[in-house]
């Protein structure tokens, strides 16, 4: 019998880019954390959200996101980008792999994904909590 | 784990990419056998108004569409008020929403409300 987790999940749903708000800093602050305390967490991009894992950010004065970025997928963090919104925004660079679900790109930080809108669906059941950031 | 989830529309429709996110996020989530309810307030109740030509004036999906693949089974709601504050009746409306007020809105919320997603 297949043993059930004990480990609670937490899904964040973010809705806009990086730097036009403090939402991607928000959202990085709470995997952050729960990631420390021992949850697993997941960071759904949507929308202009697509932006976040984008290779090569520079920031004059504000913390750049990517490295933070990096830094939470080093230590956990799952990242899935969604296929419509980044097929749009110029980051889908080839057909689907059949094997895995996911979409080609070089534009990304790796560990973060490009993949379908399904894949959040799936996140949905198996979270003990969902956090919307953005608008 | 998260079995319903309540997408809330705020927005209204074309002029940002809000409600195709709510409601495409939608389909994904009956697809995947969760219970799936919308509700619209605020500028989000104009998305449910009938008669939308968005693809021949714009040349952008329309949103109307949308709500005909969701429901059933989704529940679609409208928030009385803030279709009062817009000067906007009930047959303005597509057929297929029920419209409720703010007490009706909160219960939908309590009832539906495991995960809520707001746009």
């Amino acid at each position: 019998m297949k043993e059930m987790s004990t480990t609670k999940t937490l899904t964040i749903y973010l809705l806009t880019g990086p730097y036009t708000s403090q939402c991607t800093d928000i959202a990085l602050d709470i995997a952050e954390k729960a990631l420390n305390k021992g949850y697993k967490a997941n960071l759904f991009l949507y929308m202009d959200a697509v932006h976040v894992p984008k290779k090569g950010q520079k920031t004059l004065r504000f913390p750049k996101v990517e490295e933070r970025l990096r830094k939470l997928i080093s230590i956990g963090l799952r990242v899935k980008a969604c296929v419509r919104c980044a097929s749009a925004r110029g980051y889908v660079e080839g057909e689907q792999d059949k094997e895995t679900g996911t979409f080609p790109t070089t534009q990304y930080v790796n560990g973060a994904s490009i993949t379908s809108i399904y894949d959040f669906s799936d996140w949905i059941k198996e979270s003990d909590k969902v956090i919307t950031l953005g608008e | 784990m998260v079995n319903s989830i309540l997408i809330m529309i705020t927005k209204a429709p074309y002029g940002r990419e809000n409600v195709y996110g709510g409601l495409y996020t939608a389909i994904a989530c009956l697809e995947r056998k969760l219970s799936v309810t919308v509700v619209l307030v605020n500028d989000g109740v104009y998305s449910a108004m009938k008669g939308q030509a968005s693809y021949k004036t714009l040349g952008y999906p329309n949103i109307e569409d949308l709500f005909y693949a969701l429901f059933p089974p989704a529940k679609i709601f409208v928030d009385q008020s803030s279709m009062d504050e817009r000067g906007i009746q009930k047959e303005d409306l597509i057929e297929i929403v029920e419209v409720i007020d703010e007490e009706e809105l909160l219960n939908r919320i309590r009832e539906h409300g495991e995960a809520i997603i707001t746009y």
